[in-house]
């Protein structure tokens, strides 16, 4: 079995252009301070991408294709509604709580889903969603709005800041502590172990890897981290409902941004959870064409671009700048 | 006249590379064996030839370039009896033997089927029977019955008698001789079992990490020291 | 309730056949499936309500409609990447929901009620009051059924079909050209999917996301039934048909609900399905 470990060559003009990308968005609060749609919508993008990301190291990495990643997002941001209405927690300890919660639901599924490959266990993870959002329709509204399926509002108990730009911070930086610690883990012994179960699972249990071990880790990993992102949403919403939550559409975008960004990345979905919500949320003059719009593209990367546009901008970028080197050297002779 | 004619062929999978510029020809009405040990490249070889897998290098049947497509293949009249068989499991014995016929559209079909009724009579006792309630030996039978009725030029054999008994290995070695005697059909087959190819071919070839190391005809290749040695064990 | 179970269930049956067929033949979880019933339907209002053609007319025209599109689709976008599972497996999801917004961009996401029974009035049966429309949907999926099980049981072409869902390597062997028996495949698929989903609308209405619920339902199905299997795959249109009359019956909103509840149980006892043959 070949166990295909990344070149370590590191691509500095990269790793530049993303420090740049960074300082740029941390400075956005700075340019645009009346703008609080715009740091609204940034929030979300950050968000999204927390969860492209769970989603990613549990089917980009581990190649367990989930379709029903609203499952975690919801569990996380139920929780995160019901301790801070109930408990009055601080958010931190609320948020990590989501992110647990939802962890346990990841082992939860992780049970049956060993015994399941491939279309099988897709379709059982869209199962979970569509069953925890019918559950969740039969909660009684007395902690909630009455009247509403399921619905919990918990402003002013969940309400982080009033401070938009505040609020627009905090999410940044748990997003790039997030990126920082699934990049670091998808290069690591585990990350390793994810991309060989992906790639061929009976020889990497041949080779001696506990793959049901590392499929468990990867539905906690993955459910830790999305629980955090749902826990956040409400966080930003202020409120809970099977609708915001837990819809469909929320574990579709998810692969979508995956897709454009290049799945087994980590870095790749958080562009495309990027472009995702900046197209939803600015072209809404474009009604339905924007998703149309948005499938569309995702569908033609797919088929033209399937590593994601990110690595195909990487491998172009390195083949530009080293053949750019290259005739520097030969002008030199 | 040369029926088959292989030329510098390489398969590679993935990197590795599981045939090296093998070369050989097949001799109309002739039989021909390739011998090797497992994973030698027989299987593969076959399997280039098929039209199953892609490779370098060229391939001529009956004075013309081969198709690439194995549909394509199967129409020119090479027909391949694979290892492993790939019969249609839940299909009855008659519903694999007429798909043998899948790209014939000549009258002399239902002859064809009395054909291979006369050479297994087994066959014809079961020809409602699904295929996977059949024993190894019945399957072999179907699987040969099936490359026949597609009315090859060129008939290859991929280890027809792997896993069966001595009594059905012998069966099946009398139909391979009648097929021989009564119809002249070309026939190349690949063998672990050096002792069952040297039985009925006129001409071997033996195949060694993916390259043809020996050649020659059966008598003198029978005289080799190396070939005696380390395939026919005497 | 037992006939009305039963002519549901041969409509599921039509849905089911369709989606296994192109998973044993091709390979493929074709997961824009539902999107090809939904699709059928909407064809049909437009031919019938907008271009103003007789019903008849507006019928054939959706079934050869998405007996073209379907074949298609899989011409364009899945066989050039076919060997990729991941990638096919996405690439239907993704046209799935492309479709749907296709259809909301021609006709908006509200429900469309106005495709009319194909024949109207009914009779009462022991208490039941049938709609002939309901009888004619039954019959016609009972008579296409039996129509496909004489075509790949008898007809060369359709022992093509089978012999290709059994084994790729036999069937490229004795000269059948998968590419092109697969396009027959997904044309009879869709062809399929399009019946049924005339009549589910001329009973239901449609609305472009109840694409997802005949895809869960087909799902179901066809994991109840066994992946791949065709007699599987009629017999467990059946218990999930009855499952789900029932649990109408009871609860309008739950549509989808019961086969989600039976598929989860298939899923977790026996993933191979009550017909499945071990491993795929």
């Amino acid at each position: 079995m070949i166990l295909h470990r990344r070149g370590r060559t590191r691509s500095y003009p990269i790793a530049v252009l993303l420090l740049l990308l960074l300082i740029a968005s941390a400075l956005v609060p700075q340019f645009f301070p009346k703008n609080s749609f715009l740091l609204s919508v940034l929030i979300l993008a950050n968000i999204w991408a927390i969860l492209a990301m769970s989603w990613d190291i549990l089917s980009g990495y581990a190649g367990q294709i989930s379709f029903g990643h609203s499952f975690f997002f919801g569990l996380g941001g139920y929780t995160t509604a019901f301790l801070s209405v109930l408990y009055g927690w601080s958010p931190i300890l609320v948020i990590a709580l989501g992110g647990v919660v939802a962890a346990l639901g990841g082992l939860l599924i992780a049970a049956p889903a060993l015994r399941l490959r491939g279309p099988y266990l897709s379709l059982m993870t869209l199962v979970a969603a569509l069953a925890l959002d019918r559950l969740l329709r039969l909660l009684k509204p007395e902690i909630g709005i009455p009247g509403a399926e399921g619905a919990i509002l918990c402003i002013p108990q969940c309400l982080l800041t009033y401070n938009t730009a505040l609020k627009y911070y905090y999410s940044l930086g748990l997003m790039i502590l997030i990126a920082g610690a699934l990049y670091t883990l998808a290069r690591s012994r585990i990350g390793l172990a994810f991309e060989a179960i992906r790639d061929d699972e009976e020889a990497a249990q041949a080779a001696g890897i506990n793959t049901a071990k590392y499929k468990t880790l990867a539905f906690a990993i993955s459910g830790f981290v999305a629980g955090v992102s749902g826990a956040f949403y409400v966080y930003h919403i202020g409120s809970a409902s099977p609708s915001s939550l837990l819809d469909l559409e929320h574990s579709i975008e998810v692969i979508v941004a995956a897709v454009l960004g290049g799945m087994g990345t980590i870095i790749g979905p958080i562009f495309g959870a990027y472009f995702l919500v900046l197209v939803r949320e600015y072209l809404r003059f474009l009604g339905g064409w924007r998703f149309f719009v948005l499938f569309a593209v995702a569908l033609l990367v797919l088929f033209f671009v399937p590593r994601g546009v990110l690595p195909e901008l990487r491998l172009k970028l390195r083949q530009w700048l080293q053949s750019g080197s290259g005739q520097r050297r030969n002008q030199k002779v | 006249m040369k029926l088959l004619e292989v030329n510098g062929l390489d398969v590679f999978y993935g990197k590795a590379q599981a045939l090296r510029g093998v070369s050989f020809t097949v001799q109309e009405g002739e039989f021909a064996s390739v011998i090797g040990s497992n994973g030698a490249g027989k299987t593969t070889l076959f399997n280039a030839i098929s039209g199953l897998l892609p490779y370098q290098g060229e391939i001529g049947f009956a004075g013309q370039k081969l198709p690439s497509k194995p549909h394509e293949i199967v129409q020119s009249g090479l027909i391949h009896c694979p290892e492993g068989r790939s019969l249609f499991a839940y299909l009855s014995v008659l519903d694999n033997l007429q798909l043998g016929a899948y790209r014939r559209k000549d009258r002399e079909i239902e002859r064809d089927l009395r054909v291979v009724f006369e050479l297994f009579p087994r066959l014809e006792e079961r020809e409602r029977q699904l295929v996977h309630t059949l024993s190894g030996g019945e399957q072999q039978m179907v699987a040969i019955g099936r490359a026949l009725m597609g009315r090859p030029r060129l008939l290859l054999l991929d280890e027809p008698t792997l896993g069966l008994a001595p009594i059905v290995r012998s069966h099946i070695s009398q139909a391979l001789d009648a097929i021989q005697e009564r119809y002249r059909m070309t026939i190349l087959l690949a063998e672990q079992n050096a002792d069952f190819a040297f039985k009925h071919s006129k001409r071997i070839y033996l195949l060694e990490t993916g390259q043809i190391v020996r050649e020659g005809t059966a008598e003198e290749l029978k005289r080799d020291d190396y070939i005696r040695q380390a395939y026919l064990g005497s | 309730m037992l006939i009305l179970g039963f002519l549901i269930s041969s409509l599921y049956a039509l849905v089911a056949v369709g989606f296994t067929m192109i998973f044993g033949v091709a390979g493929v979880l074709n997961l824009a499936h539902g999107a090809f019933v939904m699709v059928g339907a909407y064809l049909a209002i437009w031919a019938f309500v907008i271009l103003k053609w007789s019903l008849p007319v507006a019928f054939a025209f959706a079934i050869l409609g998405v007996a073209v599109i379907a074949p298609l689709v899989y011409r364009v976008l899945i066989r050039p990447i076919e060997n990729r599972t991941v990638t096919v497996f996405l690439a239907t999801l993704l046209l799935a929901v492309l479709l749907e917004q296709v259809i909301i961009l021609f006709f908006s996401a509200k429900p469309r009620t106005d495709l009319p029974p194909f024949i109207q009035g009914g009779f009462v049966l022991w208490g039941t009051s049938i709609p002939y429309n309901r009888l004619l949907a039954g019959v016609v999926a009972l008579v296409v059924i039996g129509l496909l099980w004489a075509f790949v049981t008898r007809t060369k072409t359709g022992k093509a079909i089978l012999a290709l869902s059994m084994d790729r390597r036999g069937a490229a062997l004795v000269g059948i050209a998968s590419h092109r028996i697969t396009l027959w495949v997904w044309a009879i698929s869709g062809a399929l999917a399009a019946i049924a989903g005339l009549f589910i609308t001329s009973f239901l209405g449609i609305q472009p996301f109840e694409e997802r619920v005949s895809l869960v339902i087909a799902f179901s199905t066809v994991v109840l039934g066994g992946l791949g299997s065709i007699p599987g795959s009629l017999w467990a249109a059946f218990i999930i048909g009855y499952a789900e009359t029932i649990a109408q019956a009871f609860a309008p909103e739950a549509r989808g609900l019961a086969s989600l509840v039976i598929l989860l149980i298939v899923l977790t006892i026996r993933p191979q399905g009550l017909f499945g043959r071990a491993a795929t």
